[in-house]
């Protein structure tokens, strides 16, 4: 009887985890209770009675409990988050659905803000970074505004300007790296004594150079790139103090600069730079980067101006080296990522718009979805639900699928960085940066809770009006309207990012399939510098010439050529050619600067480069040979104007005095350092009449040229072990990383407006298939009275047609606006191509009619008898 | 039972401390203790009674455990701890000062 009454009284409480103690001890309470007043003579049932009746309420008491623990209002959370649960868990389908949409949004916002964020605003590692510049000579006659300086030149501004606390100098040095059986050619750079402690940069491991190491006789040391050291040496911390074989000298380790430090640009090492006396007095070649710090307070602009007059002395003092030479101020940052910016803004744009897809396609699949749940909160509202009870679910509700959201997109956006470290361009400044930190954290963070928003403040608003509008007719059409319409804007924005992307697709194309004037397939090339090795022209021609029939000899090599550049390579491999044109009087200042090119003569051959008129050069075209030079189309176009140039003379200077050459052929153009430029005017000279020390060596090979590429090192290593090979590379992989930003660019937009368009078409279904459910009773009365399903589909074909052509047409307007900003990417295509943006209009529509068709197909298959039967 | 009242504002947690001074006690045995001693005057409602007790026990002037009491039963035994008991000196203290003033006041002059 009394364990009866026991479990009646347990029965009047829900066990709940949070409250088990103090439902037990309620309990325990009145139990004794009870059998207190049993023993005293009470019947059991009026024991009970008077047991709860003293107690005083057992809910207040459990309430003031709460209180005093202040669990309720977890409790109330956790009790509504399940309620939403259960809700979300009932239609898993438009769950996924919300949470995938804003995850991709959020996901790709955050990692194109990572990029945007590491590459543009993330200050640089250096001490006050603000007030490094770096400083350019600008011959502006020749169309150059960002040359090196020659030694002798920067000696002079560091003495005679006062913008600047320091003007350090940094000297390209690269150098050969032997380790085992094969020698390598590395990046290096000489540093001078104040670089270092001008940035402020402490190495990452080791020491940093110090005066001691600038003394002449000093014991030669290096500093190691991190990224090498990596590669290299596996990031053993061992290596610091280590000798390394550098240009035959053994060479100590001293320590191993910071992640991310790429100054003057990336590199595999950095030594000290102790200058001679010929380089001090070096005004002529032009080949130190100069780096200063601007003393406090100065402004670009006071140092430009002191600059322009130190140029001004200059070249009244010197007018033999410093005529037309000026000097230019740029701030480092700037010069790092300028270039970057449209780049990279344009990404951040194309985000920005999907992200303002995923959001409204949100707020309209939400509004569908409340809309049909209207029934449910009225009922609830009939049940006594006050406001803010019935808004406290919808609004965790939100909060819910929002952080659903936002984790999503936070693991999307890792995968995005990843991507981004993939395919983004190789000189993209501190690409390796990029990292998903808090701060793109606190990005997804803040973009959730946006989501949030937009997701609770939808059906608070639709509560509002619960009562008067949403029920009645008028009210219902206004909701639908407001769908339709953030459909359309989906469907706008779409197209506009579908046709950046057709326009990109397009200029790929074009760029990739661009007659290049040479072959890339099946071409292998790599660079040695024999400066030292072979100092003469006749040692250099017997090395080359080894290396040639060594190569020819290698299995999988067809042919083999050298030339001092070769299309495509980096600046420093091309030279500029001083060129007087004929029948000018070569006055000073009427120079043209155009491409120079010293080649063996299989060289043309070898490229696949075709010869329009004229010959080749043959090995007779040596030093005791007349002269010759072959020169392009662009060139005849430039400076022979329709005559043929087979015959004539030409005053070409490389690297050096001008001199009259016979033109003995015309080749093709090439497209060089930019695939997406017109041909630059070039001449070709025998490199038998002008043996440059910089060798590209070319193989065209019947095999995959990568393969070849340890075949190399063996060759150079057992022919002389003192050249070092550098950039082994198949023309293939440069052609490749020439286009690598375009194709970057190409895919992130792609992606984006694929995601844009999906949901869009993710949008006008969930339009329709609530148009279906509507409609649901209407239709079938319809078709009872004898319409045709034809007849049922075509109205939502049409109704999903005037949405889409709105949208189309609002798109169309942005778009044209829009492709503005994408001018600089469009190659030899239109920034409103017809053919583009037909093909972006066809997939939008294509794929808007199928979302409709699903709908409507279903809605036209209705059985009439039946829905009229369940309603 | 007409003539007992509310405990007076203020003293409910003077009341629960000095009960438990001699030893660990439950919930229901403290109202028992309170109504016993206090010759059936003083009645400690249970809706007053366990929000002290934990309001106490979350000032850490009591401590609770579930131990097992007499007949096997399971019972949460509160436990005056030492910042409890310096607590009630310092209650008692002001009580004898509260009644000896309130004395004071209410005597015939």
């Amino acid at each position: 009887m009394i364990n009866k009454l026991r479990s009646g009284i347990r029965s009047l409480f829900t066990r709940s985890d949070v409250e088990r103690d103090l439902e037990d001890e309620i309990r325990d309470h009145l139990d004794r209770d009870i059998d207190d007043r049993v023993q005293h003579g009470v019947a059991p049932r009026e024991a009970r009675r008077q047991a709860l009746a003293d107690f005083g309420g057992v809910d207040n008491v459990r309430e003031r409990l709460r209180d005093e623990h202040g669990i309720s209002i977890f409790e109330d959370l956790a009790r509504d988050t399940r309620f939403a649960m259960r809700r979300l868990g009932r239609n898993p389908r438009y769950a996924m659905l919300i949470v995938l949409t804003i995850g991709l949004g959020i996901g790709a916002a955050t990692a194109v803000f990572s990029a945007v964020d590491g590459v543009l605003f993330k200050p640089l590692a250096l001490e006050n970074p603000d007030a490094i510049v770096t400083l350019w000579q600008t011959k502006l006659a020749q169309n150059i505004d960002r040359d090196d300086f020659p030694p002798a030149t920067w000696l002079e501004l560091r003495e005679r300007t006062h913008s600047f606390t320091h003007v350090a100098a940094a000297n390209p040095y690269g150098v050969s790296f032997s380790e085992g059986s094969s020698t390598e050619h590395a990046e290096a750079w000489l540093l001078s004594e104040d670089y270092l402690p001008m940035l402020g940069v402490k190495p990452h491991l080791g020491r940093s150079l110090e005066p001691r190491d600038f003394l002449t006789g000093a014991a030669p040391v290096l500093l190691l790139d991190y990224g090498f050291w990596q590669r290299r040496f596996g990031g053993d911390v061992s290596v610091v103090g280590r000798h390394l074989r550098i240009d035959e000298t053994s060479t100590e380790v001293i320590g191993v600069m910071p992640r991310g430090f790429e100054l003057p640009e990336a590199t595999a090492m950095w030594r000290p730079w102790v200058l001679d006396d010929s380089q001090r007095q070096d005004r002529f070649s032009s080949y130190i980067r100069v780096i200063a710090r601007l003393a406090p307070g100065v402004t670009l602009a006071q140092a430009q101006s002191e600059l322009n007059g130190t140029a001004a002395a200059l070249e009244r003092e010197q007018p033999r080296s410093n005529t037309d030479v000026g000097f230019s101020v740029i701030g480092l940052e700037e010069f790092l990522v300028g270039a970057r910016r449209p780049l990279l803004f344009t990404l951040l744009g194309a985000a920005g718009v999907l992200l303002i897809v995923a959001l409204t396609n949100v707020a309209a699949l939400h509004l569908t979805r409340l809309t049909r749940q209207r029934h449910e909160t009225a009922l609830r509202a009939m049940l006594g639900a006050r406001g803010a009870q019935l808004a406290r679910p919808l609004v965790v509700e939100a909060a819910l699928l929002a952080s659903f959201g936002g984790l999503t997109g936070l693991s999307l956006g890792w995968i995005g960085v990843r991507v981004l470290h993939s395919l983004g361009p190789a000189d993209l400044p501190r690409l390796s940066d990029i990292t998903l930190d808090w701060r793109a954290g606190l990005v997804a963070g803040a973009l959730a809770v946006a989501a949030a928003f937009v997701l609770a403040l939808l059906p608070l608003w639709r509560l509002a009006n619960l009562s008067s509008s949403a029920r009645t007719i008028a009210g219902h059409r206004h909701a639908t309207r407001g769908r339709r319409a953030v459909v359309g804007a989906q469907i706008a924005l779409g197209l506009v990012l579908l046709i950046g992307t057709s326009l990109l697709a397009r200029s790929f194309v074009a760029v990739m399939s661009a007659d290049r004037g040479y072959r890339t397939d099946h071409v292998l090339s790599f660079t040695v510098w024999v400066y030292d090795e072979y100092p003469d022209g006749a040692k250099r021609l017997q090395f080359v010439q080894r290396v040639l029939d060594r190569l020819i000899a290698a299995p999988g090599v067809q042919s083999a050529a050298m030339g001092s550049a070769l299309p495509m390579a980096d600046a420093i491999t091309g030279e500029a050619a001083d060129v007087v044109p004929p029948g000018s009087a070569g006055l000073p200042g009427e120079e043209r600067s155009v491409r120079g090119t010293v080649v063996w003569p299989t060289y043309f051959e070898t490229l696949g480069m075709r010869v329009l008129s004229g010959r080749e050069f043959t090995v007779t075209d040596d030093g005791r040979a007349a002269p010759a030079v072959i020169i392009n189309q662009a060139f005849v176009r430039r400076y022979f104007e329709g005559k043929d140039p087979v015959g004539r003379t030409v005053s070409v200077g490389l690297m050096g005095r001008s001199i009259e050459r016979l033109v003995v052929g015309v080749v093709g153009d090439t497209r060089h350092s930019r695939l997406d430029a017109d041909p630059e005017p070039a001449v070709f000279i025998p490199w038998a009449q002008q043996p440059l020390a910089s060798l590209t060596f070319i193989a065209r090979t019947s095999v995959e040229p990568g393969t070849l590429g340890p075949t190399v090192s063996r060759i150079l290593y057992e022919i002389d072990p003192r050249v070092g090979v550098a950039r082994t590379a198949s023309l293939e992989s440069l052609l490749d990383s020439r286009v690598r930003e375009r194709r970057f660019l190409l895919v992130l937009l792609a992606a984006f407006s694929a995601s844009a368009v999906l949901i869009g078409a993710v949008g006008v279904f969930g339009v329709m298939s609530q148009a279906a459910a509507e409609r649901g009773r209407e239709i079938a009365v319809r078709m009872a009275l004898g319409a045709a399903p034809r007849t049922i589909l075509g109205e939502f074909f049409a109704e999903a047609g005037w949405m889409t052509a709105a949208g189309l047409i609002m798109g169309l307007a942005v778009a044209l606006v829009a492709t503005r900003v994408l001018t600089r990417f469009l190659f030899e295509v239109a920034p409103f191509d017809p053919l583009s943006v037909a093909a972006a209009i066809g997939i939008v529509v294509a794929l808007a009619l199928f979302a409709a068709f699903l709908p409507g197909w279903r809605a036209a298959k209705t059985n009439p008898a039946r829905v009229l039967q369940d309603s | 039972m007409n003539d007992n009242r509310e405990v007076v504002q203020g003293t409910l947690d003077l009341l629960v401390l000095s009960t438990l001074r001699p030893g660990a006690m439950h919930g229901w045995g403290i109202s028992r203790r309170i109504r016993e001693r206090s010759g059936e005057v003083v009645l400690v409602t249970t809706g007053s009674l366990y929000p002290a007790l934990h309001r106490l026990e979350s000032r850490r002037l009591i401590r609770a455990e579930w131990r097992t009491s007499d007949n096997n039963r399971r019972a949460r035994f509160y436990t005056l701890t030492a910042r409890g008991e310096r607590a009630l000196d310092v209650e008692l203290a002001w009580w004898n000062r509260f009644v000896v003033g309130v004395a004071g006041v209410i005597a015939p002059a």
